[in-house]
C-alpha cells in the first residue's frame, strides 16, 4: 500500500484499493457541478499516491450527503474517503480552512448550521 | 521549649528546585524562594483570577491547576504560572442585543467547536461545571449558563486547555450581562443611590475627601467605626 | 383509549434556539396520541454531523455523554428507547451508538476517557420520531385524527440524514433508495403526497454557511421537483434543511415558491392540536383542505 493510501486507511479505513472504477459514486454525487475532479478520479489519484487528490476541491465541495457509499458495488464508504483527505490537512499544523469569526449572514443563521460548518472544517 | 521541626517541601519553580516550609502556598514559597511578583499576582484572596498556576506532581501524568495564592504546596510540585490567557475581548453593545444564546454564539461562534471533552471543568479553580455552562448554552438555556458561573474569577485556565480554543469566561460575562440587563428584576436600592448621586447629594462629601491630606486621610482610616 | 408509550427524549439544539414550532408541535401531538417524552437532563450537543474518521473517538463525547444521562434517566423511568426530532442529531446518535456496540475497543477508549461519570453499556435504540410513529401505528394515528387534510398536496422530503449511509447497518430508518414512511403519514393525516424525484436529495447540509450558492443552487432543483408535482407544502424532518429549503425559496418568485414546514405540524393540524404553523400558512392550508385554491 503506498504512502497515501496507508494514510486514507488510517482514517477513515477504508482501502481505496477496492475501487475499480466503475463511477457510480460520481454518478449519484449531485455536487459535482462545483467540483474541479470526480470522486472516482480523486479516488485514482490516492491509488496512484499523487498529493493533488488532498488539492482538488472535491473533498471540501462533498457535502457528506453519502449517496457515493450507498451505491459502491464494492462497499467503500467513499464518504468516510472524502474525510479522510480534508482530514489529512486539518491536521497539519497552521493548516485553516475556514474563519468562525467571518461568517456573512451570521445574524440570520441557525445555530446548527454553525455546528455543522465548525464540526467538519476545524479540528 | 523546643522549636518543631517544620516539614520541607521540594518545588520545583519553572523547573529550578527549591526547599520551602509545606505549610505556604504557591505564591508564598515563590516569594520565600527569592522571588517578587510585578505580574501574576494580585488580590491574594482568591477573587482576581490573576495567580492561575499549573503544576504536576512527580509521577503523576496529571496536569492541576490553581490558584497560586489559595493552594498549598504539595512535595515534588512542579509549577509554572501563567498570569495572563492571550484573549482579545470582542466588542459587544448589549443595549443592541436580545437576552438569548443565540446572541452569545453570534460573538463566539468556536463554541460551536466544543467537544465535550470536559477539560475545562477539571481545570477550573473555583469547581464551576464549566462543560456543563457551555453546553446549557448550547442547549439554549441562558439562566442554567448564568447561575452555574457565577463564581468565575476569569482566571483563564479553562481557556488555555479548551481544544476548541473558546474563552470560556468572556462568554459567560456576555451571558450574565445579557441576564442581567434584561432578565433580572432592577435592584430598588442600586436604582436610588443612582438617582441621589445625579442629585449630587455625595458631592460636597467627595470634595472634601478629594481636598484632605494624605496624613490626614490615614488618620480618619484608622479611626473607621469597622476598626474598633 | 389513550396509548401510553413513554420514551426518553432527544431534542437537539435548533429546537430550543432556531425552530421551537417544530418541538411545541410534537408535545401537541403527543399528548393527542398517548406518547410520553422524557427529556433527557443536562444532554450535550451532539454535533450535528457524524465522525467519518475511525481513528479517533473525540466527536464521540458530545453523543456518549448523552447517551450516559440517558442510561440513568431510562433506568429511573424504566426504557431504554432514545427518541430524536432532528434527522441530523438521529443521525449521530444512532451512528455512535452502533459503532460503540460493536467496536469493544472504541467503547473502552470512551469510557476509559469519560472518568467522572459511570461508563456507558451500549443498551439504548436509538429511534426517530417517525419510526416511533411507524411503531405505534399509521392506522391508529389515523383513528385520533380529526381534521383530514383531504386536497392538500404535500412533497415528502427525507434529505440525506434519515436515510444514509446503510453501513453500519441500521441508520437508515426506510430503504435508502425507495422510502415510503413519510407517505404513509402523509395518507394517514388524510392529505395526498405527490411524485417529488427529489425526495432523498442533499439539500447542500453544512455549505449553507461558507457556500451559500452551492446550497441555492440545490434547494432551487428540489423545490422546483416538489412544484412539478404540485405541491402545497414540503414537508420536512430536518431544521438544517428546513433552512436551507427555506433559504431557497427567497431566492425565487413568489410564483415559484413552495412553503416549508416541519412534518409534526401538519400531524398536529390534523389531530385539531395547536401546529405552531405561520398564521399564513395555516390559513392557506385550511382554505385548500376546504376547498379553495391554494395561494
Amino acid at each position: 500500500m503506498n504512502e497515501l493510501a496507508e494514510r486514507v486507511k488510517e482514517i477513515s479505513d477504508q482501502n481505496v484499493y477496492s475501487c475499480y472504477q466503475c463511477g457510480n459514486c460520481s454518478a449519484g454525487c449531485m455536487f459535482t457541478d462545483e467540483m474541479d475532479t470526480l470522486p472516482h478520479q480523486v479516488i485514482t489519484l490516492v491509488q496512484m499516491n499523487d498529493k493533488e487528490a488532498l488539492e482538488k476541491n472535491t473533498s471540501w465541495i462533498c457535502a457528506s450527503c453519502f449517496v457515493c457509499s450507498v451505491r459502491c458495488p464494492r462497499g467503500l464508504d467513499v464518504a468516510a474517503i472524502m474525510e479522510a483527505l480534508r482530514e489529512i490537512k486539518i491536521r497539519e499544523r497552521g493548516f485553516r480552512k475556514i474563519d468562525l469569526r467571518k461568517i456573512k449572514d451570521i445574524e440570520k443563521l441557525p445555530q446548527i448550521a454553525i455546528t455543522a460548518a465548525a464540526q467538519k472544517f476545524t479540528w | 521549649m523546643s522549636e518543631k521541626k517544620k516539614t520541607m517541601a521540594t518545588i520545583y519553580i519553572m523547573g529550578k528546585a527549591y526547599k520551602v516550609p509545606s505549610t505556604l502556598t504557591i505564591m508564598e514559597s515563590i516569594e520565600y524562594a527569592g522571588y517578587r511578583f510585578i505580574r501574576g499576582c494580585g488580590c491574594r484572596g482568591g477573587f482576581c483570577g490573576a495567580c492561575t498556576t499549573f503544576y504536576r506532581i512527580k509521577s503523576d501524568y496529571k496536569l492541576y491547576v490553581d490558584l497560586a495564592c489559595q493552594k498549598r504546596v504539595e512535595d515534588e510540585m512542579y509549577i509554572v504560572q501563567l498570569p495572563f490567557i492571550p484573549a482579545e475581548k470582542p466588542k459587544w453593545d448589549l443595549d443592541k442585543m436580545k437576552p438569548t444564546t443565540d446572541e452569545v454564539i453570534r460573538v463566539f461562534p468556536e463554541i460551536t467547536r466544543c467537544l465535550s471533552c470536559n477539560v475545562c471543568t477539571e481545570a477550573c479553580p473555583q469547581d464551576i461545571e464549566v462543560m456543563r455552562a457551555i453546553q446549557a448554552i448550547r442547549r439554549g438555556d441562558l439562566e442554567d449558563a448564568v447561575n452555574l458561573t457565577f463564581d468565575c474569577v476569569a482566571c483563564g485556565a479553562c481557556s488555555i486547555r479548551c481544544p476548541a480554543e473558546i474563552t470560556h469566561y468572556q462568554a459567560f460575562q456576555l451571558a450574565r450581562g445579557l441576564y442581567g440587563k434584561y432578565r433580572t428584576i432592577p435592584s430598588k436600592h442600586l436604582l436610588k443611590r443612582i438617582e441621589e448621586i445625579k442629585e449630587g447629594k455625595f458631592d460636597d462629601e467627595i470634595a472634601r475627601l478629594v481636598n484632605t491630606s494624605t496624613e490626614k486621610l490615614e488618620e480618619e482610616y484608622k479611626k473607621r467605626e469597622v476598626e474598633k | 383509549m389513550v396509548i401510553m408509550v413513554e420514551v426518553l427524549y432527544y431534542p437537539g439544539c435548533s429546537l430550543r434556539n432556531t425552530y421551537p414550532e417544530f418541538e411545541k408541535s410534537t408535545y401537541a401531538a403527543c399528548e393527542k396520541l398517548g406518547i410520553n417524552l422524557v427529556e433527557i437532563p443536562e444532554w450535550n450537543c451532539c454535533g450535528v454531523v457524524p465522525s467519518l474518521a475511525a481513528d479517533n473517538v473525540m466527536r464521540h463525547l458530545g453523543a456518549v455523554r448523552s447517551f450516559i444521562k440517558a442510561q440513568e434517566k431510562g433506568k429511573e423511568i424504566g426504557t431504554n428507547v432514545v427518541v430524536t426530532l432532528c434527522s441530523m442529531c438521529y443521525n449521530v446518535l444512532k451512528r455512535v451508538n452502533l459503532i460503540l456496540k460493536e467496536q469493544v475497543d472504541t467503547l473502552k477508549n470512551v469510557n476509559d476517557f469519560i472518568d467522572d461519570q459511570p461508563d456507558y453499556v451500549p443498551e439504548l435504540e436509538i429511534v426517530h420520531f417517525l419510526n416511533l410513529l411507524k411503531n405505534v401505528g399509521f392506522d391508529k394515528v389515523k383513528e385520533r385524527i380529526v381534521t383530514p387534510l383531504r386536497g392538500l398536496k404535500v412533497a415528502p422530503y427525507y434529505g440525506c440524514a434519515l436515510l444514509r449511509p446503510d453501513r453500519p447497518e441500521g441508520v437508515p430508518i426506510d430503504d435508502p433508495e425507495n422510502p415510503t414512511v413519510i407517505e404513509d403519514l402523509i395518507r394517514s393525516i388524510g392529505a395526498e403526497p405527490v411524485e417529488f424525484p427529489f425526495r432523498t436529495e442533499c439539500c447542500g447540509n453544512y455549505h449553507i454557511v461558507f457556500e451559500p450558492s452551492i446550497v441555492e443552487m440545490r434547494t432551487k432543483k428540489i423545490i422546483g421537483s416538489a412544484r412539478l408535482g404540485k405541491a402545497d407544502v414540503i414537508l420536512s424532518p430536518c431544521p438544517l434543511c428546513t433552512y436551507n429549503l427555506q433559504h431557497g425559496n427567497e431566492t425565487l418568485d413568489r410564483s415559484e415558491q413552495v412553503p416549508v414546514v416541519f412534518f409534526t405540524q401538519l400531524l398536529a393540524l390534523s389531530l385539531g392540536v395547536k401546529s405552531h404553523l405561520s398564521t399564513e400558512i395555516e390559513n392557506q392550508i385550511l382554505k385548500k383542505i376546504g376547498g379553495e385554491k391554494f395561494v
